[in-house]
Order: structure tokens, then C-alpha cells, then sequence
């Protein structure tokens, strides 16, 4: 979806890193290199939450169940969660 | 605020449309039959629930559908549906669109639950064409003047027995 635009600093276009494809994309992380944070692709659906409404729990368990499959700067220094801050 | 809203949504995703389908429809319609819409259009819904608006759009014209919603429930309850849309997690304050996206986009009773309504509105015109068409609706009850941001020329619609104000238009630049 080449629409998508980062909804905090509005960068386009969004890097998209596919951890897991059947027919469309299932699982994949959408990743704005300007303000570097980082979206979560859940089941086809694109979470596009803006900072205070992201649920920090499931934003870390999502980058936990798949760090291997996504790049390490956004693991561990992505906004508004990342696994640096949990340790 | 804007949290519980999209869990109070979560929650009732599986009845909403069997409780309020008939309704809704009539205010999309009320909207679309005011909107010109042609094959080939990129069509956003803000706030698009279990995609009722979208389903209308897509009897009326081949568009590219895409939905919009703060609640997963709605989004996976529109999916389970079968709707031919793309559907994203986002906030209509917020949303995640290049500027300038849509040749239509659409908000059915939903930018009265916003924290800033004009807001909400100015983030539908910033995803619209310029010359793009606009529909919005809001419940008469939230007792908000129609917010009409800059840049969209509008015409505000009463209904006397429907439950929203109505606003279509377009982006003027």
C-alpha cells in the first residue's frame, strides 16, 4: 500500500520489512526512516497508531516474538517501544 | 479517552452491524448521493467500522477501497466480512496517508468522538485531491458547529430524520 505515510512526521515513503508472507503480506514491520519509529503489520492489517495510543505490552511482544526478522536498529532503538528500554 | 473508545468498539465489533447496519445506511447514503464517484478512484473511509460505507461505494463504483479505524475488532470484523478493501489501525487526528491520496474521502459519525474535531477534518482534507470530493456526517446531538476547515468548499445538510450533520463538498486547493 504505496499510500501509507508515516501518521506522526507524515515521511513517505514507509521501508517495509516482510517477516512472514502467504498470498498478501501477514506478518511485516512498516519502518519510517525519518523519526525511526516502527509499525507492526498484524494479520494483513497495518497498526498505524499514533504514540499514545500503541499498546506497549503487545508492541513488545510482537518485536520479541520476531527481533531475528527485524532490523536491529529498530529493535533496539525504534520509537515509541523497543527492547533496549525493556531491559 | 480515545483508547476506550476504540475498546468500547472492540467489544461490540460482532453485533454492530446487526444493530446499527439500517442506520448507518441511510446516512451513507445520504452522503454518496450527494458525492460523485467514478471507476477507478481511490475512495478512504476515516472511522470505517465493520466497512458499511465502503461496501455502498463499491455498488456504485470499481474504486480502490481503503478503511481506516482506531478499533481491530471493527477492522477484523470488516475482514471477516470478505470486504475488498485495504484496511488499516490508525486515528482519524492522525492518520497515516501521503497528502492528497484520495479522490473521495469519507467520515460517517465518527469526528464527534474526536479530541479535536476541526483537526480531524483537516487531516481528511489533507489526504484529499485538490478538486477531490469530501463527505462528512457527525451526530447532531455533540452539538458542534460544523467545523469546516480551511481549503474544503462545502455545503452543510440538516436532516430531519436522520441523526447527523451532514457536510459535502470538496478540496478546493
Amino acid at each position: 500500500m504505496d499510500i501509507l505515510a508515516c501518521p506522526i512526521c507524515k515521511h513517505h515513503p514507509l521501508d517495509l520489512q516482510v517477516i512472514r508472507e502467504s498470498d498478501e503480506i501477514n506478518e511485516g514491520v512498516l519502518i519510517c526512516k525519518n523519526c525511526n519509529r516502527w509499525y507492526p503489520i498484524i494479520d494483513d492489517i497495518p497498526h498505524m497508531l499514533p504514540d499514545d495510543m500503541r499498546n506497549p505490552e503487545e508492541d513488545l511482544e510482537f518485536l520479541e516474538r520476531w527481533k531475528e526478522k527485524i532490523p536491529a536498529e529498530i529493535a533496539e532503538r525504534g520509537k515509541p517501544f523497543n527492547l533496549a528500554s525493556k531491559k | 479517552m480515545k483508547t476506550r473508545i476504540a475498546e468500547d468498539y472492540n467489544a461490540t465489533a460482532g453485533i454492530y452491524d446487526m444493530r446499527y447496519r439500517e442506520e448507518q445506511q441511510l446516512k451513507i447514503g445520504f452522503l454518496l448521493n450527494r458525492v460523485r464517484l467514478r471507476d477507478g478512484d481511490t475512495v478512504i473511509d476515516a472511522g470505517c467500522g465493520t466497512g458499511l460505507l465502503l461496501e455502498s461505494v463499491s455498488e456504485r463504483a470499481k474504486a480502490w477501497l481503503v478503511g481506516i479505524d482506531s478499533s481491530i475488532g471493527m477492522l477484523r470484523e470488516a475482514k471477516r466480512k470478505g470486504i475488498e478493501a485495504d484496511l488499516v489501525l490508525g486515528d482519524v487526528e492522525n492518520m497515516p496517508f501521503k497528502d492528497g491520496v484520495a479522490d473521495a474521502a469519507f467520515s460517517v459519525s465518527v469526528i464527534q468522538l474526536a479530541e479535536n474535531p476541526e483537526r480531524a477534518i483537516s487531516e481528511i482534507r489533507r489526504i484529499t485531491k485538490a478538486g477531490g470530493a469530501i463527505g462528512i456526517s457527525y451526530l447532531k446531538r455533540a452539538g458542534i458547529e460544523p467545523p469546516l476547515a480551511a481549503g474544503i468548499r462545502a455545503a452543510v445538510h440538516a436532516s430531519e430524520t436522520l441523526k447527523d450533520i451532514f457536510i459535502t463538498g470538496f478540496r478546493e486547493d
